[in-house]
């Protein structure tokens, strides 16, 4: 009786067992093709599903079979197996035993390779994060490009996801570039070979060693981004729909940013030359591209950052449009909220669009909302009073300046996010005649100072006996500043924003260079006197620290030397010279990066 | 490497000042489990046999265990071995564990290669998977033996026949014991083969795109790397195991008749330069505790300047040097440290790590240092006694960038101490030998013989200046005092007792390695003791799962001690899941009221369980040498000996339990 009890269960177990196959086997039935390779038969959901996301390699030759052993040897228990190698690895980190750290780290991206934040998380630990334990720059250096060889050994498993690539353009371009052992890093990048040949396995390391001055990161970061955007553009990425907008529009500025990134660091590292000018020149080139590249901010709605005067010039025509179908109104509606505003903003109405900085022409969208209500409620007013025999082309007006009012809006927003302008201008100005010689004067002060020659001083030519009279730092400081003037007078939307930002920079420096050579810290007429006036009221306001011209004359008749030698308020100004060319002091705890 | 105990065995056994003794806790244990075994088995023979029986029951019990063990049969005992092994090798479970052990080989490059430190990567390997495979395997074996001839209870032909229940149990424990020692040493050889195999490679050196040996010149200002004081040229091997090395070629700058350098074959050229010689010799970097050889062939008759020299000469690369080490660390009796007012402290500062084991000093003008107290330090130590290998790993912390072109700077000073009491003797104190500090890495500083310093008086007074024997003088006694500065102002230097020592001269690592798996032996041997000891009253599922937990909490004692004195954020069990479900962080308080406070007292209830469980089980990690093959330390016979009593009490303690719950059984049936 018993025996037959035993045997009834299992026969309803096995049939249990059978009967969870079926639809087991529904799912995870794979898709069938015909002799051409066209698809029969899609297959099961689970099936379709891994081939849609490549989760499954399904040739032999695409099966890794370290990460298959692992799969197989956490007996399903995956998750599991996760967890406890990720507490192992945060107990290595915490006990700084890196090399625990690093093993246990390839171990877990081995049991759940298509885990994408695992990757980026852990990479970014590895590059950020135990690199600034090691006190040494050189071992810094080296877990910096562990976090990157760690990312690329993701990228087999996620090809069809660019977000990998994209940490990897973010780790070779920041993480080099502008971390405080920058100058460090960029010189060790420039020698290693192993690595470089270790990332021609991925990128065209030929565009990566094609520099007059040797393989640079912030091209390694080019070519990763532009691996990224072609596989966006190309749909082999279609993670695409959830990258729109915002993201999308920051996505394609990475490419062409890490060209002027690049200027950048080599106008401070070498003396500025034809090269660096061509190097502008694309950076700039590549900058209006993107520019001109159209962005979606709806369906079938696609807006660019070059389009924001045509669609301020489409907003202001179906305005004219409007006032010409229904005259008057407007100016009846607005002369109430006009004397609500003030001096400035009257004035920003009035100046020429194409005359305003990004930043200026978002405050004039502030501005013309408080004017027109919600953007376009005062059109839709004015259109609403048209006559009824041209009420239809009043509508149509009213949708065209709906449609560019949305268009100059986002342009508008995305022009300020990147500071599109700025670096285009920037660039532009960067690559002249001129931006080189300015440059090429500073990098001669900047070299003058390190030299400890601050002054005027005269040569003997030991052949012909001659004496000339050379310029020190602080003529070579003077020179650069001249042509600054001119060429922010040419251009003066650049008299705000990070170029002339760093221009600051320099101006502090050459102070405590002045007051170091024994003259007073600010000379009577400063070349760039009236941008740094300008800078205090502009819109975007800078906090610079400098004397205004108010405070100059007063300076100046000051009989305290005290005064003369060391401005009020003046936080910028740093006077202890050796620190000034040891290092880049932080006064906060080294590590937080 | 961390170390956090320096275990001598007679303070462990008899205790010190500081610290209790393992001796009087393990009496006290036997007594206790005594006590609770009489209880116990009054209460289940009071069951079975009503509360008068009970201690006849009891009392004969008792009374035959005597001679039980008294009498014990070696003959007997090893037949039951001898029959045990040969049932474990019918069930095959060997045969697998050795299968996946020799797969886990072929194959394990897949998982362990690209490491900067492939020693350490290899070891942990194969120790750690022969621990896991020889673990199981015992407990597969011990777990199905006696429950299977419970069952099918073919227990009867031999209990039937005059043999003991001591003899049954510990002729299992030996025969499982023995097959599983067999199988390790199988494996342990295994093992040591495929380390040196998988470790050893060589290089050359590489060549540009002409098929030329390009070096250039040393110069940071270019490279951003950091060479040696002396180098002049470099370059790289090739690419190898997964790693390059940096060739450096060296001006060794030596007297005329100074001896040469030990390896001439690495020597380019010989350069006179009035009473000296210069030697211009390539050296190869040392990558991840190892090395290679080089020399080099170049055309003598040449007046080509180095570089050119070098792009056609012949180089011959060595396998690799410097693995397989068993280093015999002298470490220091005490560690103080200061504070920037010189105050004496038993802890460093901490700069703000979670994890507390090294003690940070402060650099630049202060009083904070950290003093190592030596004792034991003789010539006879050492292999040579001309330089004394100092071997240092020190953390560091910034607390501002500073100089990025230097690393933080070390200061060291000897001193001569007295013998306790004493206070009478010269006293000797030598100059501070300076020198950047390099972290994570193990520094190897060769301390001279004769080191610069002053003597002073007993009362203070300076006798004399000048150069003083390290041996004779500064540790004439044994005993040495050893001051480690932060030189950088602002700057800090972290430090652990076990960080910096003088390394005595190395053992032969085959006898390292026998230590290192007679580690794992012990644990197996617990682990056998344990299959056998559950398996005389439990199922052997049951026994297979309570085994698992044991060696669960075994290897994890450590953490569920943490886990046990409320210190792990997140909760007990309960906590846990509702944190789970609701998706909160571990940091965060559950929020006040009746729920949280009951959930916290159902899971007080099974933290304290857990808490009792971690008191009673082997704490594994003490019997687990693998760290310092590893690293490349020498297992010392105090650590290895507490290893070998700490094992044979458990083993000892669960032998007689399964004995008498064997006992029990019998007189059930």
């Amino acid at each position: 009786m018993n025996q037959s009890k035993s045997f009834v269960r299992k026969v309803i177990y096995i049939a249990l067992v059978g009967g969870l196959l079926i639809p087991l086997s529904l799912v995870s039935r794979p898709a069938t093709r015909d002799k051409q390779n066209a698809i029969q038969d899609a297959g099961g959901v689970l099936s379709s599903m891994r081939d849609e996301y490549e989760l499954s390699q399904a040739r032999l030759s695409e099966i890794d079979p370290g990460s298959e052993t692992m799969k197989l040897a956490s007996l399903g228990l995956r998750g599991v197996a996760v967890n406890i190698l990720w507490m192992k690895a945060l107990d290595a980190q915490e006990k700084k035993q890196w090399d625990t750290f690093s093993t246990t780290l390839n171990s877990l991206v081995k049991i759940q390779p298509n885990f994408i934040k695992v990757w980026e998380y852990q990479g970014h630990n590895l590059s950020y994060n135990t690199s600034v334990e090691f006190d040494d720059y050189e071992q810094r250096y080296a877990w910096v490009k562990k976090g990157i060889e760690f990312l690329t050994k993701g990228i087999p498993y996620n090809r069809r996801d660019h977000r990998i690539i994209d940490s990897l353009g973010f780790f070779s371009g920041n993480k080099f570039g502008n971390a405080d052992e920058k100058v460090q890093y960029r010189r060790l990048f420039r020698n290693d070979t192993p690595f470089l040949d270790e990332m021609s396995k991925y990128v065209n390391i030929n565009n990566v060693s094609n520099c007059e001055y040797g393989p640079d990161h912030w091209l390694l970061a080019y070519e990763w981004y532009d691996r990224s955007e072609r596989m966006v553009d190309s749909g082999i990425d279609d993670t695409g729909p959830v990258e729109r907008r915002r993201k999308e529009m920051l996505f394609y500025n990475y490419r062409p940013a890490q060209l002027r990134n690049l200027a950048m660091s080599l106008q401070t590292e070498f003396r500025s030359d034809e090269y660096l000018s061509s190097l502008w020149d694309r950076a700039n080139r590549e900058w209006v591209e993107f520019g001109n590249r159209p962005l979606s901010i709806a369906p079938g709605v696609d807006v660019t950052l070059e389009s924001l005067l045509r669609s301020a010039a489409l907003v202001q025509k179906s305005r004219d449009q409007l006032d010409e179908i229904v005259p008057g109104v407007r100016n009846r509606l607005l002369a109430q909220k006009m004397s609500a505003l003030n001096d400035e903003e009257r004035l920003l109405l009035g100046r020429p669009v194409d005359s305003l900085t990004d930043m200026e022409f978002e405050r004039l969208q502030g501005v013309q909302k408080l004017l027109y209500g919600g953007g376009t409620d005062v059109d839709q007013q004015i259109a609403s009073m048209a006559p009824v025999e041209r009420r239809e082309e009043a509508e149509a007006a009213f949708r065209k300046l709906m449609e560019e009012s949305t268009k100059l809006e986002t342009a508008s927003y995305f022009r300020t996010v990147v500071n599109y302008e700025h670096w285009k201008l920037q660039s532009a100005v960067e690559a002249t005649e001129k931006g080189i010689a300015a440059r090429q004067a500073e990098y001669d002060a900047m070299d003058l100072r390190d030299r400890a020659i601050f002054d005027e001083y005269e040569q003997r030519d030991p052949i012909t006996g001659e004496v000339r009279t050379l310029p020190g730092a602080i003529q070579k400081f003077d020179e650069a500043f001249a042509m600054w003037s001119d060429i922010v007078e040419a251009e003066p939307k650049l008299r705000v924003g990070p170029m002339f930002d760093d221009i600051v920079t320099t101006i502090n420096k050459y102070t405590v260079v002045r007051s170091v050579a024994g003259e007073d810290w600010w000379p009577n007429d400063f070349a760039l006197q009236d941008v740094i006036d300008y800078r205090s009221t502009a819109a975007e306001a800078a906090e610079d620290g400098l004397p205004l011209s108010s405070d100059v004359a007063e300076l100046q008749a000051s009989e305290n030397k005290e005064i003369r030698y060391r401005m009020p308020e003046a936080p910028n100004i740093e006077f202890n010279l050796e620190a000034e060319t040891e290092s880049e002091d932080d006064p906060s705890p080294a590590d937080n990066e | 490497m961390v170390v956090n105990e320096f275990p001598r065995l007679m303070d462990w056994l008899f205790g010190t000042d500081t610290s209790g003794s393992a001796l009087f806790v393990f009496f006290l244990l036997v007594l206790a489990a005594s006590l609770f075994g009489l209880f116990f088995g009054y209460l289940v023979a009071a069951f079975r046999h009503g509360p008068t029986e009970a201690f006849y029951v009891v009392a004969k019990v008792i009374a035959g265990a005597g001679p039980d063990w008294v009498k014990l049969s070696p003959r007997r005992t090893f037949a039951i071995a001898k029959l045990a092994a040969k049932e474990a090798i019918r069930r095959r479970v060997i045969l697998i564990v050795f299968a996946i052990f020799s797969l886990a080989l072929l194959f394990g490059g897949w998982f362990i290669s690209g490491s900067d430190n492939q020693e350490r990567v290899y070891i942990n390997f194969v120790m750690f998977g022969t621990q896991m495979l020889i673990l199981m395997m015992v407990m597969l074996i011990s777990a199905f033996s006696l429950p299977e001839d419970i069952k099918k209870r073919t227990i009867y032909t031999i209990t039937t026949k005059p043999v003991r229940s001591s003899e049954i149990i510990l002729g299992r424990i030996l025969g499982f014991a023995g097959l599983g020692t067999g199988l390790l040493i199988l494996m342990g050889i295994i093992s040591l083969l495929f380390v040196w195999r998988g470790l050893a490679h060589d290089h050359q050196v590489a060549v540009n795109d002409n098929g030329e040996h390009e070096f250039r010149e040393v110069d940071r200002s270019q490279t951003g790397r950091r060479a040696s004081e002396n180098a002049i040229l470099e370059t790289r091997t090739t690419l190898d195991s997964g790693h390059t090395h940096f060739i450096e070629v060296l001006q060794d700058i030596r007297d005329k008749d100074a001896p040469k350098p030990v390896n001439m074959d690495s020597v380019i050229r010989e350069v006179p330069a009035g009473d000296k010689v210069i030697y211009e010799r390539l050296e190869i970097e040392n990558v991840g505790g190892h090395t290679h050889k080089i020399s080099v062939e170049v055309d003598e008759n040449s007046d080509a300047d180095l570089a050119e020299l070098l792009k056609t000469a012949k180089f011959d690369i060595s396998s690799a040097r410097g693995f397989f080490r068993a280093r015999v660390p002298q470490y220091a009796e005490k560690l103080v440290f200061y504070d920037r007012d010189g105050n004496a402290k038993a802890r460093g500062l901490n700069t703000g790590d979670a994890w507390d084991y090294r003690g940070y000093i402060t650099g630049g003008i202060t009083l904070s240092r950290a003093e190592y107290f030596f004792d034991g330090i003789y010539e006879d130590l050492f292999d040579s006694t001309e330089k004394l290998p100092l071997e240092l790993t020190l953390g560091v912390y910034r607390s501002k960038t500073g100089n990025i072109y230097q690393r933080i700077r070390v200061g060291l000073q000897f001193e001569s101490v007295d013998e306790e009491g004493e206070g009478t003797g010269n006293r000797f104190v030598s100059e501070q030998l300076e020198f950047e500090s390099d972290e994570f890495t193990v520094q190897v500083k060769a301390i001279p013989r004769t080191l610069p310093g002053q003597k002073f008086s007993a009362s203070g007074e300076l006798l004399e200046s000048g150069n003083f024997d390290l041996f004779n003088d500064f540790a004439k006694n044994g005993r040495l005092k050893l001051t480690v500065r932060c030189l950088d102002e602002d700057q800090y230097l972290g430090m652990a007792k076990a960080d910096i020592y003088f390394r005595a001269t190395d053992k032969p690592y085959w006898w390292n390695f026998v230590k290192g798996y007679i580690g794992i032996w012990l644990q197996m041997v617990i682990v056998t003791c344990l299959g056998v000891a559950f398996s005389t009253f439990l199922s052997s599922p049951v026994v297979m799962l309570a085994v698992i937990c044991t060696i669960t909490f075994g290897f994890f004692s450590e953490w569920l001690q943490k886990l046990a004195s409320f210190s792990i954020e997140g909760g007990g069990p309960i906590e846990s899941f509702v944190r789970l479900i609701t998706q909160q962080n571990v940091s965060q308080p559950l929020p006040e009221g009746i729920v949280s406070t009951i959930i916290k007292s159902i899971d007080s209830v099974f933290i304290n369980m857990v808490g009792a469980v971690t008191q009673i089980v082997p704490n594994f990690s003490r019997l687990d040498f693998s760290d310092f093959l590893t690293h490349g330390y020498f297992v010392d016979n105090d650590r290895l000996l507490v290893a070998v009593f700490i094992s044979a009490a458990f083993c000892l303690g669960l032998t007689i339990f399964g004995y008498f719950c064997l006992k029990t059984r019998e007189l059930a049936a």
